[in-house]
């Protein structure tokens, strides 16, 4: 991990509330430069919000967000710096335009209002597509995906404008597991790239495997920690309510996940 | 029926109905995968009150339906932002206290009756020339900005929050949106009337989305059915001597369901 300079991302005693409900509450969390985190934490926990707060979507009631040491939406230009993957439930499916229109709006934000794509713009679509390994979709209809294809695509949206900070929000959903695998060895290819990955998903197994670190958050961020570090187990038991043990297996931690009986 | 274009009303008739035909349909594209229908009708319903201010102020009932129902269609937009009540529920209460308004208004003066059901159920054949001119200058000032905000629209109507992420200015756009909706609406209730003019604005859009998974196609199938429906809807009512704003939607209507049962979008989304 690198620790050289400011964090990415830097929380600080963040509080939100939505109508009266708290939904985070005092959370403190750091992310140094091409690191690759994951935040876990079960339906409801806060995930999407916190990815909110960071990306300006979602003001805090109480605290300080830092986003390469500017708050979130005070970014400008800095703000291409940022890629962001949907939930995909949030994205209308039916939608009646072209993997290779999508990725093209990864565009619009340095373009500018009213500016037209041009070959520069069509050639860094055409780029991204070809970095996810999706070069061979861009004419079909978003509507006509895999789940694994949809996230490839969305990815190559929030990588067209050389981003430096990647956010995910359950890329994995819908995913089968040999898909899962592949689409998480891209994400530590773009991490050796030098990108810096937040990456949120209920999926703790597999996801353990592949990131630098875990926070757990189910309200609050009980840990932020090495995936093979002892407190994150206890964090995982306390938010799962299940026994969680992990097998070395060469440089990645591996894990297993048992049933609560 | 060629005799019919030498008379000028009906000049003057047909292209009101091109004009209207097709921005509607333009628009509609957006309206309709933005999920802003509902808006449409509460928009045009609110123009009610704005024809009715303008007859009892004695000035064009069209300019001032269009000043009021902008100042509406941002109200909706800004109620179902900033305030914690949901779109349709902002859209259900503006809906019926502006056309209150209107019909506050004709109860105080009886003799316009007349006047204001003309706006109700519409009279294309009695478009006049500063009517046409309006419809041309409104036309053509939506067409310009759906031309240069074409890609901005695009993103912000398929996923508004990586729109906002990226920089764009998202709630402008949003505003933009509801603008040109109320703009050409309003010039609208002239042809087909208040009570169907938003069909002009979500059927043409909704038959072409049934039929391609392009935008680009859906702007220009849409636009294809909205004149078509409008143009032919004039000549079947005359030949019928039925209402030309009810042959229209009638017309746009069966496109609509043809479109359906045709469907290669919506065969292949069935599974
Ligand atoms: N805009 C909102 N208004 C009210 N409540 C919200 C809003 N967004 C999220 N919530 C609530 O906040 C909690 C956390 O939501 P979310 O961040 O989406 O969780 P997760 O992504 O972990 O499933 C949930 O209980 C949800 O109902
Ligand atoms: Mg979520």
């Amino acid at each position: 991990m690198n620790d050289q300079g400011a964090p990415v991302v830097g929380l600080h005693n963040v509080t939100v509330r939505h109508g009266g409900v708290v939904v985070l509450e005092d959370v403190n969390l750091a992310v140094n430069r091409t690191d690759f985190v994951a935040i876990i934490g079960p339906n409801g926990a806060g995930k999407t919000t916190l990815l909110k707060v960071i990306l300006g979507l979602v003001a805090p009631s109480s605290g300080e967000v830092l986003v390469f040491g500017k708050p979130p939406n005070e970014l400008g230009s800095e703000r291409a710096k940022i890629g962001y993957v949907p939930q995909i439930t949030s994205i209308d499916l039916r939608f009646p335009i072209s993997v290779f229109e999508a990725v093209l709006m990864g565009t619009y934000g340095r373009l500018g209002v009213g500016a037209r794509p041009t070959k520069a713009e069509r050639e860094a679509a055409h780029r991204a597509l070809d970095r996810v390994g999706a070069a061979d979709l861009a004419g079909k209809p978003i509507g006509r995906l895999s789940a694994g294809q949809r996230q490839r695509v969305f990815i190559a949206r929030a990588l067209v404008d050389d981003p430096e900070l990647l956010l995910l929000d359950e890329p994995t959903t819908g995913v089968d597991t040999a898909a899962a695998a592949g689409f998480y060895t891209l994400l530590r290819q773009l991490k050796q790239d030098g990108l810096t990955i937040i990456l949120v998903s209920h999926d703790i197994g597999v996801v353990a495997s592949y990131v630098d670190s875990v926070a757990c958050l189910n309200r609050f961020l009980f840990a932020h920690c090495r995936p093979d570090e002892i407190q994150c187990t206890e964090a995982l038991r306390a938010m799962y309510g299940c026994d969680v043990a992990y097998l070395h297996h060469g440089e990645a931690p591996h894990i297993v996940v048992e049933e609560h009986k | 029926m060629t005799e019919l274009l030498t008379y000028g009303y009906m000049q003057r008739a047909l292209l009101a109905a091109v004009l209207i035909g097709g921005i509607c349909s333009a628009i509609g594209v957006y309206v309709v995968l933005r999920g802003l229908s509902f808006i449409g009708a509460g928009i045009s319903h609110a123009s009610f009150g704005g024809v009715a201010i303008g007859v009892a102020l004695g000035v064009n009932p069209i300019a001032s339906a269009i000043v009021f129902c902008l100042l509406v269609a941002w109200a909706i937009g800004f109620v179902s932002r900033k305030g914690s009540i949901k779109e349709d529920t902002a859209v259900g209460i503006f809906f019926a206290s502006t056309m209150a308004v209107g019909v506050l208004i004709v109860g105080l003066m009886e003799g316009y009756r007349v006047d204001l059901m003309s706006y109700l159920f519409g009279s294309i054949i009695a478009v006049t020339r500063q009517d046409l001119l309006m419809t041309f200058a409104v036309t053509a000032a939506v067409a310009v900005l759906i031309a240069v905000f074409f890609k901005d629209l695009l993103f912000v109507v398929f996923d508004p929050e990586a729109a906002q992420v990226a920089g764009l200015p998202v709630e402008w756009l949003y505003y933009l949106l509801l603008s040109m909706m109320a703009l050409v609406i309003v010039t609208s209730i002239k042809v087909v009337g208040i009570v169907l003019v938003s069909a002009l604005v979500v059927i043409p859009a909704a038959a072409a989305l049934q039929l391609t998974e392009r935008f680009n196609s859906a702007v220009l199938i849409s636009v294809a059915v909205g004149i078509g429906s409008c143009v032919s809807g004039l000549f079947v009512a005359d030949q019928l001597g039925v209402s030309p704003g009810a042959a229209i939607v009638l017309l746009e209507a069966g496109v609509f369901a043809l479109s359906a049962l045709a469907s290669p979008v919506r065969r292949r989304n069935m599974g």
